[in-house]
Parts: C-alpha cells; structure tokens; sequence
C-alpha cells in the first residue's frame, strides 16, 4: 500500500465524515485531501488559486469524485482531468448517489476508472471503502508519469 | 363571111328570139347556155350565158326535191323526158310554170356532159287546155306539200311484180335516196329485224284475205338511227283474177313514238318513285279515307298497303291525334300547305312520330283530298327524347356536384379558417405566388405589401432557418416529393411563429417543376406545448435525479450516524435503546429502497420503447430458474407455454414478467410447494395471457388499487415489498398497447391476465 493522497471531491459534510470513518475502518491510512466542490478539486490538481504553491506533478494516487457538485459539476472535472495531459492518466473513480444512465455513460464516455454507488446502508458503504481501497491502492499497478 | 358562118349567125339569131326558152346545163344543173327568151323569162337583167347560174336556184325547195326526185331519175336513165311541168321562182317573187322536154348528150363512156331542154311558158291566160293540166300540178303539188308536212308518203303495191312505187315524200321517210329499186328484198332490209315477224303477220294475213291493215314497225336508216313507222293500207282485188293491188301510205311515227316513250318512262319513273320511295306517300279523298298508300308508308304502320285502303284517316292516331289532324284538314280544305311532326299509331300500337309534308289536291277548282310524304322520324325522336332525358340527368348531376362542391368548399374554408389554415400556389416558371387571405393572416402580412414572388415569403422566414427553408423547397421542386417542414418566422412585430409547411409539386410532361401548391399554419402554439412537455420531461429528469442524489445522501447519514453511534457508544445504551437504533437502521434502508423502486419506475416511463420478436416462455423459464437458484422459496413447479411469442421490448416485457412471477412465487410462499400457470387463452376474441398461482390470494373487493404505486394488499411483516411492482407491469404492459388485470380469491390463489397490441 502506497502513501499517497486520497483525493476526495464530496459536497456533503455527512458523506465526508461517513468516508473518513470507513476509511480509518479499513485501515487506509493515506492521506486524504477532500475538495468541496468541482473548481477546488481542478485547483488543487493543476496547482492553481489557493494550491498554486503546490508541486503539480505531486498527484493523488486516485480521485474519488461525486457528480453532484457545486460551481464545477464532476462530469466537467471528469472532463478537465482527461483533457490535461498531466493529469489524463490519473485514476478516476466516480462514487455518487445517482444511478442515472446518462451519467454512468457519460462518465465512461470521459474515461472514467471506475463507477461505484454509494449504498444507503453505511455497513454496505464502508466494505465499498475498504474493497476499494484494497484494489486502487494494493492490487492497482499506478499509470506511468506523463513525460 | 363565110356562107357557113352566116347561115350560123342566122340560126343564133332565130335560136335566141325563139318564142320557146331553150337551155343547156351540165348534170349538176350548172347553166351552160340559154336563148335570149330563156333569159328574159327568168331574169331579164342577167345573161346567163356565162355560165355562172343553177337551174337549182330558181327553184323553191319544195320544186327542188320535185325536180330531183322526179325529173332526174327518168331522164338519167332513160335519156329523155317529156313535158315535165315545173314552177320556177323568179327573184323578183314571180313565179312561172314551165313545161320542160329535155334530153342528154353523153361522151364516148357514156357519162353525161349535157343536159338540153326546150322550155314552154303556161300562163293562166294563155291556154284552157293547159289550165286544167295546172290545176293538176298545183294539186299534186299541194299533195306534195301536205305529205311532207304529215311526214306521210304514199305508196303502192304490186304483189305480181312485187315491186313498190314510193313517193317522193315515201322515200324520204324510209331513208332512200334515189337508190330505190323498189324490189321487196330491198324494202325488207331496212326492217328493223324484231319487227321482221310483225310484217310477215301482215303479208300472211293479207295473202289470207284482209282487205286492210294498219301496223307501226321500226326501219333502220343508213347511220342506224330507229325510226318508227305507222302504215295504213288497203288491198284491192280483182276478184275473178285473184290479183291484188296494194294502196297505202306510211307516216314517220317517231317523234310521237319517242313522245309515249317519254310519257311511258316518266310515269314509270314517278310509279317507281312512289312505289319505292323511303318516304311513306299517303293519299286521301276528301272524305278522309285513303286512297293511295305507298309500301314504304303501309311498313312504318306495320299493315300492308290493302289494308290501309279505304281506311279513315283518323282510324292510324289515338284521341290526341285525332283532335291535331282535324285541325290539320282544315287547314288543307283551306287549301294551306304544311309541313309538321306527328305521331301517328302503329298496328302493334306502338307510336310513330314522323316528319309530314302535306298538300291539298283539288279537281275542277274544288278540294278532292291531301297527299302527303311521310318521314320515320321515331328514332330521332327517341334520340332526341334520350338526349332530353341525358341533358336533364346531366344537368341534375352537375347542379348535384356544384351542390357537393359548394359545401366542400365551404367546409373546406370554414375548416381553414377554423384552422387558421392558409394555402399557396406557386408557379414556379413566372415565380409568381399566389396566397389566399388565411395566409396573409398567418403571416400577418398586410396583402398591399406582399409581392407575390417567391422571395417575399423567403423575407419572413426567421434568419436562421432560411437556408434550410430554401434547401427544403430546393428539394422537393428537384425530387417531386412532398414538401413537409416546419420553420420559423418573424411577424412584424418582431414575435417569432412557428409554421407548418405541406405542399406537393406539379411537374409539366418533361419533369420538369412548374407549380409548387400547398398550406401553411401556425404551430407556435403545439410548438410551445412540444417545448413545454419537452421542459416538464427534463424537470422530471431533474427531479428523479434529484431524488437518487439529495434524497438519499441524508439517508445513508441517518444510517451511518445510527450505525456510528452503535459502535462508538454502544457501550453507553440499553439493549432498548440499541433496539431503537436498528429501526432507525431499518426504516432509513427501507426508504432507500423505496426511492430506488420509485426510480425505476419512473425510468421505465422514460424508456424508448423497442419492438422485436419475444420468446416470453424462455424469459419465464429463465426468471423460474434464477428464483430457484437463490434457493430460499419451496420448491417451484412452472407449467409454462411452450412458444408464447409476442412482438415488443424484449428488456420491459423481462421486468413485467420478472415482477409477476416474483409476487406469484412470493404469495406461495407459505406453501409447500409452489406452483405457477404461465399460457396463453383467447377471451372474447383476443389472445390472452395468463399467469397464475396457488398462493394466498386476495379480496377482489378491495382490488381497485393493486396495479397502484405503493398499494399493498399484504401486511409488510407477511409479505415483504414496495408496492411498486404492479404499477411497474401495468405501466410497462399500456406502453404495449395492452390491459392487465387480475381475478383471486383469497387463499385460492390470484390469476394475472394481459394482453399486449390490441
């Protein structure tokens, strides 16, 4: 298991708390930076606004991303990440609410890594988490850095 | 002087004042010489010693053919003639008789050179003797006269000799010249050869004893013309002798001949006219009665002519008639000629109309009946009565049609008005366009500021659609298709309307585009509901997506703050309240369940439906089989249709089915078994499927609402479920055009029937 960042783009304070939880339960302890809308998480990524000190080469090992998002929507993050070449390899995981086709077609049409939803039932959630975790950060070969 | 001369000088002198006219002429009677008294008698101012005169020329034409007929023949024949009497007339209109004695001086072959006569004068006062002679000359001369006038010759007849004496006149009429031999051989070769018999008759007759016969026969003459001859004749005999004597005359009968000829052939002429005519020919007297009909007539009544005669008039009409040709007759006693139409009455007593031409007859001075012609006019009445009829019907028909189109039409405008429809017709070639007044209100274009051109609609079409408005047109005028398209325009008020655009396209014989002819309406308003409903249906989408997102994020907070809560602080709690916190648990993941029923629900009312070919026996047995593989339901035994086959979306056709199958197996579920019914019935008509259990049932009574959402006929702890799945079969079975419904009764099982397409 490797040590790098968690990027966790989530709106709502519950679901965040609720994600940290399952996190800590399954016993993933990178860290875990969470963005609260979509502008923040294309900030934080390309080293922009109030990230602009940030090393932009220093990626998150993957991206959970919700879709249901303030400012930015995540399918417009989903589609900034894959058009920037710094960040068109990087691991994308949508983890939403919505089972709405459009979305999951649209997501895979962007080049989504992954469509996971999240169940009502936070005992179901946290095994999400922690197969999740064991996949993306344990059995996952990360992409190459792009030149 | 010789003595021989003198005495010649002497006899010329004696010669010239001889008191007898002494003359030569050559046998053409072209004067030679004459003596002195010769030449004062005929003309006292010319001499006619030079030879230049006739003899022919004193002679009027009657004397002439007396002269020639007979004075020549005797003294050409036999040399001489003597005391031949003759009347010459003089140019100053005198007249005086002569007696001639002449003879001939012929050559050595005996053709004559010269004709000598002694002339000597008669005069009235001069001798009785020769009075009586002249009386006999003007006699025979008046004869002459009066036969040739008659055309009459005489004749007679020696039977001993068998030789005739012609006059001259007699000649004449039989075409002889002077070449008559008198010989009966030559007279019968001029016999026309059919009367040849008629003659022979005669002469037998005669020979028999008749004392006189009369006969007409024909002769033919030299140039083979046919005269006809009428001869009257009288047989004298000596009756101790037995010899007869034949007196008659013959008269050149041909111009009366030809006269009864022509008589004869005009009365047969008219006779065939009349007898054969087309026209009937219809005669009455003046009492009414017929007279004359011809065959023609007697057929268009359908009698034959005997039974026509003597017939009444009045007997051929009916009561009508009657009254029409009294008055008719009338007319004619009034000596009023007319013509009209009439229908007279056949024998078969059918009508017959015909064409008259009628005319009064009159004898001495007095009214003695009508004739008429008569024309089968029947079959131009019927035509004319057929076409009467044709015309009526026709007119009938097209005041019928004008009707039809006059209400169609106002039908048809009350319906554009109604619809605000309004119509165009463009002639592509001149590029003139034609709007009716709907259109001008569509378009809300005052009609004094539309042009009539093409462009001027382009002018009101919205910018933005006027390429594809013009390539739309392009098209159609290019193809032939129909023109169907909507676009938008700009009212000069600036607000945006959206027209329906329909037309078709008149080619000419070379394919080519010339009339482009249509309607155009305002949809704005459909166009606005279309808009409306295409907005409500994102606002659902919205909202559904809302419902999957914001509704259940609080959810899985409630759950996973209760489930916090248990294992941080389960410590803390009562095993009550630790209770409590699982049916927080329990009812926020029932919600969470009920959401995503809801969900699916609403998705399948969104969802394009498909068509295609559907095995539902093999989703049935695919669905009974995944069921048993979970393996927590009693033991199942399906008895599905093989083949029940049904055209729709195969995807909804497996929910609704899956939904049906699931509640039968789960209404069975306190049985020992489960048993399910999947087939195919025809109820009133129409195929029917059915899918039925052994389950527990329910009341029908309170049934109204199970194909409800959320409508549960089972307590939740019996039976688990949302009471979505009924809603979702009916919504998925109407997509399909069909009906569901269900019979049960309660703890004897439920039956589902429906059916897809009706």
């Amino acid at each position: 298991m490797n040590n790098k960042t968690i990027l966790l783009v989530e709106d709502n304070q519950s679901d965040i708390a609720l994600t940290k939880r399952a996190f800590k339960k399954a016993n993933i302890a990178n860290p875990l930076q969470v963005a609260e809308d979509g502008q923040e998480a294309l900030d934080y990524l390309f080293a922009e606004g109030p990230f602009s000190q940030r090393d932009k080469n220093d990626l998150p090992t993957i991206v959970l991303l919700d879709l249901k998002l303030p400012i930015v929507d995540g399918l417009e993050v989903l589609k900034a990440i894959r058009g920037n070449i710094l960040t068109k390899r990087l691991p994308v995981v949508v983890l939403t609410s919505s089972k709405e086709e459009m979305d999951l077609a649209i997501s895979y049409d962007l080049g989504v890594n992954s469509y996971i939803r999240k169940p009502v039932d936070f005992t179901q959630f946290a095994e999400v988490i922690r197969q999740l975790g064991l996949y993306w950060l344990v059995l996952n070969e990360a992409p190459p850095q792009p030149l | 002087m010789e003595p021989k001369d003198f005495l010649y000088e002497n006899a010329k002198a004696l010669f010239n004042n001889a008191p007898f006219g002494y003359f030569c002429c050559d046998k053409d009677l072209v004067l030679i010489s004459a003596n002195t008294t010769f030449s004062h008698w005929i003309d006292s101012t010319t001499d006619l010693k030079e030879g230049d005169k006739k003899l022919s020329d004193f002679f009027s034409e009657e004397t002439l053919h007396h002269f020639t007929d007979f004075y020549l023949p005797p003294l050409f024949s036999t040399g001489f003639i003597k005391d031949f009497i003759i009347t010459l007339r003089l140019p100053n209109t005198n007249t005086i008789t002569l007696i001639l004695n002449s003879d001939v001086c012929r050559d050595e072959t005996e053709n004559i050179i010269l004709i000598r006569t002694t002339a000597t004068k008669i005069t009235p006062e001069d001798a009785t003797y020769k009075k009586t002679e002249g009386a006999l000359i003007e006699a025979n001369l008046q004869l002459e006269l009066a036969q040739k006038v008659a055309k009459t010759g005489h004749w007679t007849f020696d039977p001993q000799t068998e030789k005739y004496n012609f006059s001259k006149e007699c000649l004449r009429i039989f075409g002889f010249d002077n070449d008559f031999d008198g010989s009966y051989a030559m007279f019968m070769g001029i016999i026309h050869p059919d009367d040849l018999g008629k003659l022979a008759e005669t002469r037998e007759n005669i020979i028999a004893g008749e004392t006189s016969f009369q006969i007409d026969h024909r002769i033919i003459l030299k140039d083979g013309s046919i005269r006809w001859i009428n001869t009257q004749s009288v047989v004298d005999r000596n009756d101790t002798t037995g010899q007869m004597f034949l007196r008659g005359t013959s008269q050149d009968i041909t111009d009366r001949k030809k006269a009864e000829e022509k008589v004869r052939n005009s009365e047969e002429k008219y006779r065939l006219i009349v007898e054969t005519a087309q026209e009937g020919i219809w005669m009455i007297d003046k009492q009414d009665c017929t007279t004359f009909v011809n065959g023609a007539m007697a057929n268009m009544l359908g009698y034959s002519v005997d039974e026509m005669m003597r017939k009444e008039l009045f007997y051929f009409m009916d009561e009508a008639g009657r009254k029409l040709a009294l008055e008719n007759l009338e007319k004619r006693k009034k000596g009023i000629p007319e013509q009209h139409e009439f229908c007279f009455i056949t024998k078969n007593n059918t009508p017959l109309w015909v064409l008259i031409e009628t005319g009064p007859m009159y004898k001495n001075g007095e009214y003695d009946g009508a004739l008429a012609m008569v024309m089968n006019i029947n079959n131009r009445k019927k035509a004319d009565e057929q076409i009467k009829k044709l015309n009526e019907e026709l007119e009938f028909k097209v005041n019928e049609r004008t009707r039809d189109l006059k209400v169609m039409t106002e039908r048809f405008s009350m319906a554009k008005k109604a619809a605000h429809i309004g119509v165009f017709d463009w002639d592509v070639v001149n590029n003139i366009l034609v709007w009716d007044e709907e259109m001008y209100e569509v378009f809300n274009v005052p009609s004094n500021k539309f042009t009539g051109a093409y462009e001027a609609w382009e002018a009101t079409v919205h910018p933005d659609d006027k390429d594809i408005s013009n390539k739309k047109v392009q098209e159609a005028l290019e193809s032939g298709n129909e023109l169907d398209f909507d676009f938008r325009i700009i009212w000069p008020d600036k607000s945006i309307h959206f027209i329906k655009g329909y037309g078709f396209v008149q080619k000419n014989e070379m394919g080519a585009p010339i009339r482009l002819i249509g309607m155009n309406w305002d949809i704005t308003n459909q166009k606005s509901l279309e808009l409306r409903l295409e907005k409500s249906k994102k606002e659902l989408e919205a909202f559904s997506y809302s419902v999957s997102h914001d509704l259940r994020a609080p959810l899985r907070g409630i759950d996973g703050w209760s489930l916090a809560l248990l294992e941080d602080y389960g410590h803390l709690l009562d095993e009550t309240a630790m209770a409590y916190l699982e049916r927080v648990r329990t009812e926020t993941q029932r919600m969470g369940v009920l959401i995503d029923e809801m969900l699916k629900l609403s998705q399948i009312a969104r969802t394009a439906l498909k068509r295609e070919l559907v095995n539902m026996s093999v989703i049935a047995n695919s669905i009974i089989n995944r069921i048993r593989d979970l393996g927590n339901t009693p033991p199942i035994i399906a008895h599905i249709s093989d083949n029940l086959i049904t055209e729709g979306d195969a995807n909804l056709l497996e929910i609704m089915l899956t939904n049906l199958i699931h509640n039968a197996v789960k209404f069975s579920g306190k049985k020992e078994e489960v048993t399910i019914y999947f087939g195919k019935i025809a109820i009133e008509g129409k195929a029917t499927f059915y899918i039925k259990d052994r389950g527990v049932g329910f009341n029908m009574d309170k049934s109204k609402k199970l194909f409800g959402a959320f409508q549960r006929m089972h307590k939740q702890s019996d039976f688990e479920g949302t009471g979505i799945g009924l809603a979702t079969v009916q919504r998925i079975i109407s997509m399909h055009q069909g009906t569901v419904w269900a019979e049960a009764e309660i703890n004897n099982g439920a039956t589902f029937f429906f059916t897809l397409h009706e």
